[in-house]
C-alpha cells in the first residue's frame, strides 16, 4: 500500500463560530471517521496545526511571522493514511466531517517512497 | 440522586464545561472581565475540539480545559498590560494539568455564586433568563434565539445589555448575605421556573432543543440543593413540579411530530423514574411549614401526571389546589387554567361564565380563544365554537399550533 497525506483547509474558521454543543458534535463525527480508518488499518498518523508559525527564506536571513495563507487556505491539520491508489485515498477522504462546511477542503498528495520508482 | 442529576453530563460535556469554566474564571478574575473570560473559555474549547478530534480525550478533560483557559486569560491580560495577581491560586503557566484539578465541591460552590450573579437584582427577570442561558447553560446566541423563538439580532442585543449590567454591578462573586438570601433565592427560582416553562410550553421550535431547556432548568435546581441555605421548601417543590411535568416528555408528540395534549398522551410512556423522584422532592418540600406557590403547582402536576387515565383525573382535588393557587398568584393565566378544571366538574356553561372575568386580559391570547371554542363545542353550539376557533387560528404564532387548530376546524365544518 502507498502512503498519502491529507491536508485540511478551511475548517478552523467555521469551528470558531460554533457553539460548545456543536463543537462537541463535530468532534464526535471526526472521532467516528478516524476510528473507521483506524479499524481498517489505514490510519498512520495525524494532528491539528497551531494557527501561528514562522516563514523562513533567503538562506535563513528572512524570517517572518505566521503562515501566509488566510482563513480558508490555512492548513488546519494533516493526516497520513495508507491506500492502494490515489482514487481509493480520495474516496476515503469523502467521509471527513470537515467537508460539511462550504469552505472546507482536503488536498490529497501521495507521499513518495523509493519503491515507487 | 447523583446518578439522576448527572445523567447527561457526558452528552453535553462541552456546553457544561463552558459554564463551569466561565464560573471558575469569573470567580477568579472578577465580573468586570466577563468578556475576556468568555473569549478565553471559547478558545480553550476550540483547541480541545481540534485536539480531541485527532486524539483521545485526556482523562481529566475539565482540568485540561481549565489550564488552557487560564493560560489564555493570563495571555490576554499581559497583552493588555493589566497586572495580575499570579499568586492567587493555581495561576502560573508552568503547572501540570493535574495541578489544575479542582475538587468538585469547590466548582459547585463557584457555580452557585455564578447562578446568584446571573440573577443579580440589577437585571430584569428577562435579562436574568438570557444571561443564565448564555453563561450557566453554555448556549450560543443562535441557540438561545432558536429556543426562545426570537430573532438573533434581538437576542444578541438583549444579552449585551444584560452583560453590561453584569460587568458593572456584580463585582466580586459572593454568596448573598443571610439577610438577602430569601429575596435572592426567589429571583433564582423564578429564572429556573421561566427557563423550564420556556422549554415546556407547547410552541414551535425543535422539540429536542426545548427539552434541553427543561433539562438545564432541572440541572441548575439540583446544583442549588447542595447548599444548605438554598435547600428550601420552594426549591424542593419547584424540582418536584419540573420532574412531574418532564416525566411526560416522551408522550408529548406523536410519530409525525404533532403535539399531543394530556388527553391523548400514552401514559405508559411517562418516565417512571422522574415521577418517583418528583414524589421524593414533594415530600421533602412538605417537611417545611408554610405552603408555597411551587408546592401547589407541584401538587397539581402530580395529579395530572399520576392519574391512570385522563378521564380518571382527580378534578376535584385539582380544582381545590387551583382555588388556593389563585389566591397566592391571582394572574389571568392561572385563572384560565382553573377554568379548564372547572369545566370538567361543573360543565362548559359555568366555565364560560367564569371566563368573563379574564376576558379583557386574555382575549388576545390564542389559548383563551381555543378554550372558548372548545367549551362551545362541548355544548354543541357550533357557530360561536367555529368563530372562536378561527380567531385562535389567526392568533396562533407557530405552525404546529396552527396546524393543530386548523385540523380541528376541518372536523367542525359540517356540524350543526
Amino acid at each position: 500500500m502507498t502512503k498519502y497525506l491529507y491536508l485540511f483547509r478551511g475548517g478552523d474558521k467555521r469551528m470558531s463560530e460554533m457553539s460548545p454543543e456543536e463543537q462537541q458534535k463535530h468532534m464526535g463525527e471526526w472521532t467516528t471517521w478516524m476510528n473507521g480508518l483506524a479499524e481498517k488499518g489505514q490510519l498512520i498518523d495525524g494532528l491539528p496545526l497551531h494557527g501561528d508559525g514562522k516563514q523562513v527564506s533567503k538562506n535563513g536571513t528572512l524570517v517572518t511571522d505566521g503562515p501566509f495563507a488566510e482563513g480558508a487556505e490555512l492548513v488546519g491539520g494533516y493526516l497520513m493514511v495508507k491506500a492502494n491508489s490515489l482514487d481509493e485515498a480520495t474516496e476515503m477522504s469523502k467521509g471527513c466531517p470537515m467537508l460539511q462546511f462550504d469552505e472546507g477542503h482536503i488536498e490529497i498528495r501521495q507521499i513518495l517512497d523509493l519503491q515507487d520508482y | 440522586m447523583d446518578n439522576f442529576a448527572a445523567h447527561n453530563t457526558l452528552d453535553h460535556l462541552f456546553r457544561h464545561e463552558y459554564s463551569r469554566l466561565v464560573a471558575m474564571l469569573t470567580n477568579r478574575y472578577g465580573a468586570a472581565l466577563l468578556d475576556m473570560v468568555e473569549d478565553a473559555v471559547q478558545e480553550a474549547l476550540l483547541k480541545a475540539g481540534k485536539m480531541w478530534s485527532y486524539q483521545p480525550m485526556p482523562d481529566k478533560p475539565g482540568a485540561w480545559l481549565y489550564r488552557v483557559a487560564n493560560n489564555k486569560m493570563i495571555d490576554f491580560l499581559r497583552r493588555e498590560k493589566k497586572s495580575v495577581d499570579f499568586d492567587k491560586g493555581p495561576a502560573s503557566e508552568g503547572m501540570s494539568t493535574e495541578e489544575y484539578e479542582i475538587e468538585e465541591e469547590v466548582i459547585q460552590d463557584e457555580m452557585l455564586k455564578m447562578i446568584f450573579a446571573c440573577c443579580h437584582p440589577s437585571m430584569k427577570p428577562s435579562e436574568q433568563l438570557m444571561l443564565s442561558l448564555k453563561l450557566l447553560c453554555g448556549l450560543s446566541v443562535k441557540e438561545i434565539a432558536r429556543a426562545l423563538l426570537k430573532s438573533e439580532e434581538a437576542t444578541k442585543k438583549a444579552i449585551q445589555r444584560a452583560k453590561q449590567k453584569f460587568k458593572n454591578e456584580v463585582g466580586e462573586l459572593v454568596m448573598p448575605r443571610p439577610d438577602d438570601i430569601t429575596e435572592r433565592m426567589n429571583a433564582v427560582l423564578q429564572v429556573v421556573y421561566l427557563l423550564f416553562n420556556e422549554g415546556y410550553k407547547a410552541t414551535e421550535g425543535e422539540q429536542l432543543m426545548k427539552q434541553e431547556l427543561c433539562d438545564e432548568a432541572i440541572r441548575l435546581a439540583f446544583l442549588m440543593l447542595n447548599e444548605p441555605q438554598c435547600n428550601t421548601n420552594e426549591l424542593n417543590a419547584l424540582i418536584s413540579m419540573m420532574l412531574f411535568k418532564a416525566a411526560r416528555f416522551p408522550a408529548r408528540q406523536d410519530a409525525q411530530g404533532n403535539l399531543l395534549t394530556l388527553e391523548y398522551q400514552d401514559r405508559n410512556l411517562y418516565r417512571k423514574d422522574y415521577v418517583k423522584w418528583a414524589w421524593h422532592f414533594l415530600k421533602r418540600s412538605s417537611d417545611f411549614e408554610n405552603t408555597t406557590i411551587y408546592q401547589l403547582e407541584a401538587a397539581i402536576a402530580s395529579y395530572y401526571t399520576t392519574a391512570p387515565t385522563y378521564a380518571d383525573t382527580n378534578w376535584k382535588q385539582i380544582l381545590r389546589l387551583y382555588d388556593a393557587l389563585v389566591l397566592h398568584k391571582p394572574m389571568p393565566v392561572v385563572k384560565m387554567s382553573r377554568v379548564v378544571v372547572l369545566s370538567k366538574l361543573e360543565g362548559p356553561a359555568k366555565a364560560l361564565a367564569a371566563m368573563q372575568e379574564i376576558e379583557e386580559d386574555m382575549k388576545a391570547n390564542q389559548s383563551f380563544q381555543a378554550l372558548k371554542a372548545e367549551l362551545y363545542a362541548e355544548m354543541e353550539d357550533w357557530n360561536p365554537a367555529r368563530y372562536h376557533l378561527s380567531v385562535a387560528i389567526r392568533q396562533a404564532d407557530n405552525r404546529t399550533e396552527r396546524r393543530f387548530l386548523e385540523d380541528k376546524l376541518d372536523t367542525w365544518r359540517e356540524k350543526e
